[in-house]
């Protein structure tokens, strides 16, 4: 372990890193994303099959999967306060990374129950992992299904947007201001506080 | 010159006996707002509900004649809806009910029998896409005087029925499979019909 000891010497300020935790949540959450904006890009103009009925299947599974990941992680965030940001970023970008943090979690949930209503609207059945079958919040409504899956679309459109601004930032930090805000999400030692 | 009386009362008398047949026996029922078929198929198990909002009925009916009672009723299965254009789409196409080569669907009675109050038994044939197979419609029965028109009396039946899809082809190709939706399909009748005292 002469390394990582070189390492640490190597670096005066430690790296104060997310937990393996919050971590974790980060990165499933990040990958399930990912693969939800793919697959709803994807799976939207296909012809109504038995496919497309079972990737929508999986989709509302997934997204109500996040949903609940997300309240998790929430939670565990209220019990275990993130790293502070590096001192010296400027007030405008404390506010705008401020800013896409927070529209990034409410589209956590807005972007599921969003597509619940949808479902719920057109009568189609939400089955979490084809197990539970989840009980609509809103009644058959052709049309407040059509608005609701414009909604949708937007806020798919909105949250990759909010994920390029995310990850435009994180390799900002990185390559251009050289910073450990990247770092800090990634595994690694330990800082000691 | 006018015919006598008694050959006047003759012909009105003959008239009567002719026009009598029409009228007694099992009365025949006028299908009325508010009467609907309605089915329920099942997605990952859970229920997806449709309806057939285009049908006529023929219906003769007495509880006291059940032998001389029969139903037909023909689905217009152009109609069908799910809430949800697409899937109605889906749902007439060749592969499902296949509405341009089957545009109607048909439930005609052999026998009703009385099972319970209120209670009867509709045992017929079901006819759907061109399949037709034996079934039993079971259903409850109110009447009562319209208290609208009193000339009228006024009948409430429900009745649920269950069926497999695939007895009568209805998933042709992909829709054979039974994976994400059922091969159960519970059809539902609600109908509310006038027949004259």
């Amino acid at each position: 372990m002469v390394e990582i000891g070189e390492a640490v010497r190597a670096r005066p300020a430690q790296i104060e890193r997310y937990g393996a935790v919050a971590q974790a949540f980060h990165w499933l959450i990040a990958a399930l994303i990912l693969f939800m904006l793919g697959l709803g890009y994807y799976m939207e103009d296909l012809p109504l099959g038995l496919r497309k009925l079972q990737l929508y299947n999986l989709h509302k599974s997934i997204g109500i999967s996040i949903a609940m990941l997300a309240a998790l992680r929430l939670l565990w965030r209220l019990l275990h306060p993130p790293p502070p940001l590096p001192t010296g970023m400027r007030c405008w970008e404390r506010k705008a990374a401020g800013v896409v943090h927070a529209l990034l979690y409410l589209m956590l949930f807005v972007q599921p129950l969003v597509g619940f209503l949808q479902s719920n609207a057109v009568s189609f059945p939400v089955v979490l992992w084809g197990l539970v079958p989840l009980p609509p919040l809103i009644g058959p409504d052709e049309r407040l299904g059509e608005t609701l899956l414009t909604v949708h679309t937007v806020g798919g459109n909105f949250l990759a947007l909010l994920v390029i601004l995310h990850v435009g930032a994180a390799l900002r930090h990185h390559f251009v201001l050289k910073d450990d805000v990247l770092r800090r999400m990634l595994p690694g030692p330990a800082a000691h506080r | 010159m006018r015919p006598p009386r008694l050959l006047r009362l003759a012909i009105a008398t003959l008239g009567l006996c002719l026009a009598l047949p029409a009228t007694v026996g099992a009365a025949a029922w006028t299908v009325a707002e508010g009467s609907a078929i309605r089915f329920e198929a099942y997605q990952q198990g859970a229920p997806v509900q449709g309806a057939f909002p285009r049908f006529t009925a023929d219906i003769l009916f007495d509880p006291d004649d059940l032998a001389g009672s029969r139903i037909a009723v023909e689905i217009d299965t152009t109609s069908v809806t799910t809430g949800h254009k697409d899937r109605d789409a889906v749902v007439r196409s060749p592969n499902l009910l296949d509405v341009e080569r089957w545009p109607s669907a048909r439930f005609a009675s052999a026998r009703i029998e009385k099972v319970g109050d209120d209670a009867y038994e509709a045992h017929g044939e079901l006819t759907l896409r061109a399949v037709a197979k034996e079934v039993v419609l079971p259903f409850t029965l109110h009447m009562a005087d319209d208290p609208r028109d009193l000339s009228l009396r006024r009948a409430e039946a429900r009745g649920e029925l269950t069926i497999s899809r695939l007895d009568f082809g209805v998933g042709q190709g992909e829709w054979a499979s039974t994976a994400t939706v059922g091969d159960k399909v519970v059809i539902a009748i609600e109908i509310t019909a006038t027949a004259r005292r």
